[in-house]
């Protein structure tokens, strides 16, 4: 008997441009023997190898991170990695557990998404979509592919950007993902080409479901504009435990460059993402980051000012339920004169559930006239759940501008009374409190993300609010 | 109890944080009738409107029935969904949250979905009504409003409503001349069909509405009930009268 298993790779998603079947079998731990059969299955240059292999190297030698939420019982050396065959399914419907299929029915979602969306089906097919899609993008020179085709198709671009914005040394996850990254987009925008439309990883039409390890490279090129969504608020089930991905972003000179993400992992998921922007002169980089699901997320989407005039603006929420340690936040480095950043951080705690914010605004000595602005709520619902705020601040620069305001409040009895006597149950009440509470982040949603994200939380609280 | 009666109040006291404010009020509103209860700052006004609507805050010993139904034990919200509308006079902000989708939403619960142009025509027809600036719909609610704007905002919200009994707390104050006579015309329409209780502490709302009845309530109980000639007599006297008999009794 194999030990209950910690986490494994997910293979199927290796195995994109390969009909053959591979039949790997389970083997324990992270090994050198797994990182060259990935790159060898990949047909990947000698180069992705050796970064990989190093990259493993550096992940076994690095400490577990001493700060941030526990992820102590992340034990390394009883992984075991899953042999999956290409073309048949492992998992079934009858796999996933019973509160996603709820909240699939609950929020209406079609049969075929269904299955897509819990990971039981590999894509979706929206075919429709992405034709039009395609052509249209084609005609602007832009490229929007999955990461593994990138690497065949683009070489060049591909190596000049790999690991430039988070190198593999960044941090122990980032140096797994370097070792064992599959899946995940690539886009390049050519310069002054902006994207008419948001552009969606389900447009691409080989995308396999997200990956556990995920990679994302983007690149706008000067003078383009950009808008990234990944992901999708429903429920995303994985049975593997473990989902570590490293989204990098250029946003050369005078570029602009928004990634939306919304993340909702099933609670059985460790989801430790490393993500950061280099913004160039007079360039702007956002994230508008939402963390649903999860056991637990440590997340701080970064953006590093490099160029002058660049500015960058990170807008997270976080929604921290019961079992649940929601750990983000948002780093800003400020590297060049007359940059700016701004941090707007939202968090609900719920029945048992932990959030903290955790930012970093460093201003570095060439930072002059630099501003930075930092807004952090919470809200905490009930007597269980728990927030914590840290901001580290560090400038040297005294002509700075940095301003860090935070405030931890519980609903007032008072609005929910008011609520209440329009003839508003408490439930209803608190859901309206909570989505106003929201909305700074919701409003800057596509419509459709806007409601599927505010049902969702609705049936999140269900239950919880009483 | 008369067919046509809406509220019933029988011994009603009420108290809050254990002291006790109103001690044995009794009040009888039938449809189509105003009432204004008028009193001193600090009479218990305010305490008798939040008991009758059920702010959990005051605790509350006698009766309170509404259309024969006992209601003193039931939630706010229960109250409200029976028909009980309660404009506040400095209603709580609620950051993020649109006046419009508030009265969206309680219009729903109310009477179940509405379509968006049924919708947008009822709030075009009473928004014109009372001469409501439509920017302030898509606002956040009670957040950075002047005082008169709030008025106009729980105006609109009790006349979307469509109470049945309507409780309304210093609608005067705030409010100019223009806004309040459109106002005071709205609320004697109400009045047709359903029953009015104001709550006032002075009397110049009655130059527009004309209260079936006015009571005086000082310090935590009616002291006199009569007509509008009553009213009449505290713009001349104030409360002076009542409090020195209070104060001598």
């Amino acid at each position: 008997m194999v030990k209950e298993e910690k986490f494994r790779v997910d293979y199927s998603s290796y195995n994109f441009h390969n009909k053959r079947k591979y039949a790997f079998k389970e083997a324990p731990g992270i090994s050198e023997k797994v990182v060259r059969d990935i790159s060898k299955i990949k047909n990947e240059p000698e180069w992705m190898l050796d970064t990989r292999l190093k990259a493993l190297r550096i992940f076994q030698s690095m400490p577990l991170p001493k700060w941030g939420a526990d992820i102590s019982a992340l034990n390394f050396s009883e992984l075991i990695y899953y042999a999956r065959p290409t073309e048949k399914k492992v998992n079934s419907w009858d796999e996933v557990p019973d509160y996603i299929k709820e909240t699939f029915e609950r929020l209406g979602i079609p049969e075929a998404e269904r299955k897509f969306l819990s990971g039981v089906s590999a894509q979706y097919e929206s075919e429709t979509v992405y034709h039009k899609a395609k052509e249209e993008l084609d005609k602007l020179g832009i490229i929007f592919t999955d990461i593994d085709s990138a690497l065949t198709e683009y070489p060049e671009l591909f190596k000049k950007y790999f690991g430039r914005a988070i190198p593999m040394t960044d941090n122990k996850f980032s140096a797994l993902n370097t070792a064992f990254w599959s899946g995940g987009s690539f886009i390049y925008v050519p310069k002054g080409v902006n994207v008419p439309f948001p552009l969606q990883a389900y447009f691409r039409l080989n995308i396999a479901r997200i990956g556990q390890f995920e990679r994302t490279i983007i690149i706008a090129d000067k003078g383009s504009s950009l808008h990234y969504i990944e992901g999708c608020s429903a429920p995303i089930y994985n049975r593997a435990s473990l989902h570590s991905g490293v989204v990098e972003v250029f946003v050369l000179d005078d570029a602009k460059v928004r990634y939306t993400t919304i993340q909702n992992w099933s609670k059985n998921v460790y989801n430790l993402v490393t993500q950061r922007a280099i913004v160039h002169k007079n360039a702007r980089m956002e994230w508008v980051d939402g963390n649903i699901g999860s056991k637990t997320t440590m997340k701080y989407p970064s953006i590093v000012l490099l160029g002058e005039g660049a500015s960058g603006e990170v807008l997270s929420i976080s929604l921290a339920g019961r079992g649940q340690c929601q750990d983000a936040g948002a780093k800003a480095i400020h590297l060049a004169p007359n940059t700016s950043s701004r941090i707007i951080s939202k968090s609900v705690s719920l029945d048992g559930g932990r959030s903290t914010y955790r930012g970093l605004v460093r201003v570095s000595e060439r930072a002059r006239n630099a501003v930075s602005a930092a807004n952090c709520d919470a809200l905490i619902l009930d007597e269980d759940s728990s927030s914590d705020t840290i901001p580290y601040i560090e400038s040297q620069r005294e002509d700075s501008l940095v301003s860090h305001e935070a405030s931890v409040g519980k609903i007032s009895d008072e609005q929910l009374f008011y609520l209440k006597s329009r003839g508003l149950s408490e439930e209803k009440a608190t859901d309206i409190i909570v989505s106003g509470f929201l909305s700074p982040f919701t409003k800057e949603l596509p419509l459709e993300y806007a409601i599927e994200l505010n049902r969702l939380i609705r049936l999140e609280m269900k239950g919880a609010v009483g | 109890m008369s067919p046509h009666s809406l509220l019933e109040i029988r011994d009603l006291y009420v108290s809050a944080k254990d002291k006790e404010i109103l001690h044995g009020v009794n009040l009888n509103v039938r449809q189509g009738e105003i009432h204004s209860i008028m009193g001193p700052n600090g009479s218990g006004k305010s305490t008798l409107s939040n008991a009758i609507i059920g702010n959990p805050t005051y605790t509350t010993k006698g009766r309170i029935l509404f259309k024969g139904r006992k209601i003193h034990l039931m939630n706010a919200d229960k109250r409200a969904s029976l028909g009980i509308f309660f404009a506040f006079q400095s209603p709580v902000a609620i950051p993020g949250v649109s006046l419009r989708s508030l009265i969206r939403a309680f219009l729903n619960e109310k009477r179940g979905k509405q379509s968006y142009e049924e919708f947008n025509r009822e709030l075009e027809s009473i928004t014109s009504l009372i001469g409501f600036n439509r920017e302030l719909l898509n606002k956040e609610l009670n957040v950075k409003l002047s005082g008169g704007e709030k008025k106009m905002s729980e105006m609109l919200q009790l006349l979307m409503f469509r109470p049945e009994l309507a409780i309304i707390d210093e609608i005067d104050s705030g409010l100019d001349i223009d806004a309040l006579k459109r106002v005071s015309r709205a609320i004697e329409l109400l009045s047709k069909k359903s029953g009015v209780i104001l709550i006032t502490h002075h009397t110049t709302l009655h130059k527009y509405i004309q209260p079936t009845q006015v009571h005086v309530l000082v310090n935590g109980a009616f002291v006199e009930s009569g007509g509008i000639e009553l009213a009449d007599k505290i713009e001349r006297e104030g409360y002076s009268a009542w409090l020195k008999k209070k104060n001598s009794g």
